[in-house]
């Protein structure tokens, strides 16, 4: 690579920068570390087989066919916290592991082309992780569903892997047709009983070199995950409405999200029976990408109110592709 | 099932499907998303949602 030092220009790199202290912000991949798990916090999830598509650690998705697989974020080794597991079982025929990027944070890369890094593992028996690159076909953001894709495919390949965890890397090429998202999607054949595949660091950076992760703060990056998905509630009386109402009256409130969503929440869940006086349990009622309503309503004159005091009582707001 | 839903100033907002005990999903119309894309595929197996309650 040729470096141009100018007295009046500066210094002009004619290809990429790589050091250990990085530059950050590189990575299109969201929660490439796996460290943001806001649905399952650590906890193993199910995937059902031949079901739709299932939303994991934040901003990826699994699936699998043949039979149910688990998942789950686990602890990683060294200087990575974490990564994230899939557990197989009998009659498992294939596992995939995915994520869609929006238009707004990859049209840049159309033409380009783009390094896609990893790190992946498989305990026994399977060594061979296959990953395919997409884009929307036609729609900016919409990829379809599992049954349904509509996607065009940009690139395939395969990792030729082992049980020790090891970084991967490969080269796409993206269009220049590839302006309405991308999706990257990593995918294992037969993971039977008793195997694990464990994937982790992914990134999909702009340039032919795979440079350093891209780690960034945890706060940062939780909000970056915002946008797509957001627990509202949960405990500590975070949604707490009370008034003293006549029959019949609404008790309404607008709640603002922490993190204005990619589009208007589709959907919004109300999720546990929360704490209730003179009220069924709220509704929500309506929902934008900057917040939504809630509402109660009395079901006689006196004090009404509605509470999220616990864990298990909140809602949740997805914007997920 | 879907029911309609409507904002505090009486227009409909979005739909609201009962999943189980007091768990509800809210899908803000017009539908889009995993959900709403849902939503419009039983639209168009020719169903219809129940009726809004009035806003009190």
């Amino acid at each position: 690579m040729s470096v141009s030092i100018n007295g009046t220009t500066g210094i002009t790199l004619a290809g990429q920068f790589d050091s250990a202290s990085t530059f950050g912000f590189k990575n299109r991949i969201l929660n490439g570390s796996m460290i943001v798990d806001q649905r399952n916090a650590a906890a193993s999830q199910t995937f059902t087989a031949a079901g739709a598509l299932a939303y994991s650690v934040d901003r990826w998705y699994g699936y699998c066919t043949g039979a149910n697989v688990t998942g789950q974020q686990v602890a990683g080794s060294g200087a990575v916290q974490n990564r994230y597991r899939f557990t197989g079982a009998a009659s498992v025929t294939a596992v995939g592991f995915g994520q869609r990027i929006e238009q707004k944070n990859s049209y840049d890369l159309a033409g380009s082309t783009c390094t896609l890094s990893a790190d992946l593992a498989i305990s026994a028996t399977l060594t061979t992780v296959t990953w395919t690159a997409y884009y929307a076909t036609t729609t900016a953001d919409t990829f379809g569903s599992l049954a349904s894709p509509t996607v065009t495919s940009i690139a395939t390949g395969t990792f030729t892997v082992s049980a020790t965890v090891t970084n991967f890397t490969t080269n796409i090429s993206i269009p220049a047709a590839a302006t309405t998202g991308i999706q990257i999607l990593f995918t294992v054949g037969a993971l039977t009983a008793g195997l694990t595949w464990t994937i982790g660091n992914v990134q999909l950076e702009k340039g032919s070199t795979a440079t350093s992760f891209d780690y960034r703060p945890y706060g940062t990056e939780l909000a970056l995950c915002q946008r797509y998905y957001e627990i509202i509630g949960g405990g500590g009386q975070s949604i707490y409405v009370r008034a003293y109402s006549a029959a019949s009256a609404p008790l309404t409130q607008y709640i603002p999200f922490q993190v204005a969503k990619r589009i208007a929440p589709s959907p919004l869940t109300k999720v546990g029976t929360w704490a209730v006086s003179n009220s069924a349990q709220p509704t929500v009622q309506t929902g934008s990408t900057q917040g939504f309503n809630i509402q109660g309503v009395a079901t006689a004159l006196a004090d009404t109110y509605y509470l999220a005091n616990t864990s298990s009582e909140y809602v949740t707001a997805s914007s997920e592709l | 099932m879907y029911k309609q839903v409507k904002n505090p100033i009486g227009n409909i907002s979005g739909v609201q499907k009962l999943t189980n005990n007091d768990d509800y999903i809210f899908i803000p119309l017009p539908a889009q998303g995993q959900a709403g894309e849902e939503y419009l595929a039983w639209l168009a197996e020719g169903n219809t949602p129940l009726p809004a309650e009035e806003n009190v």
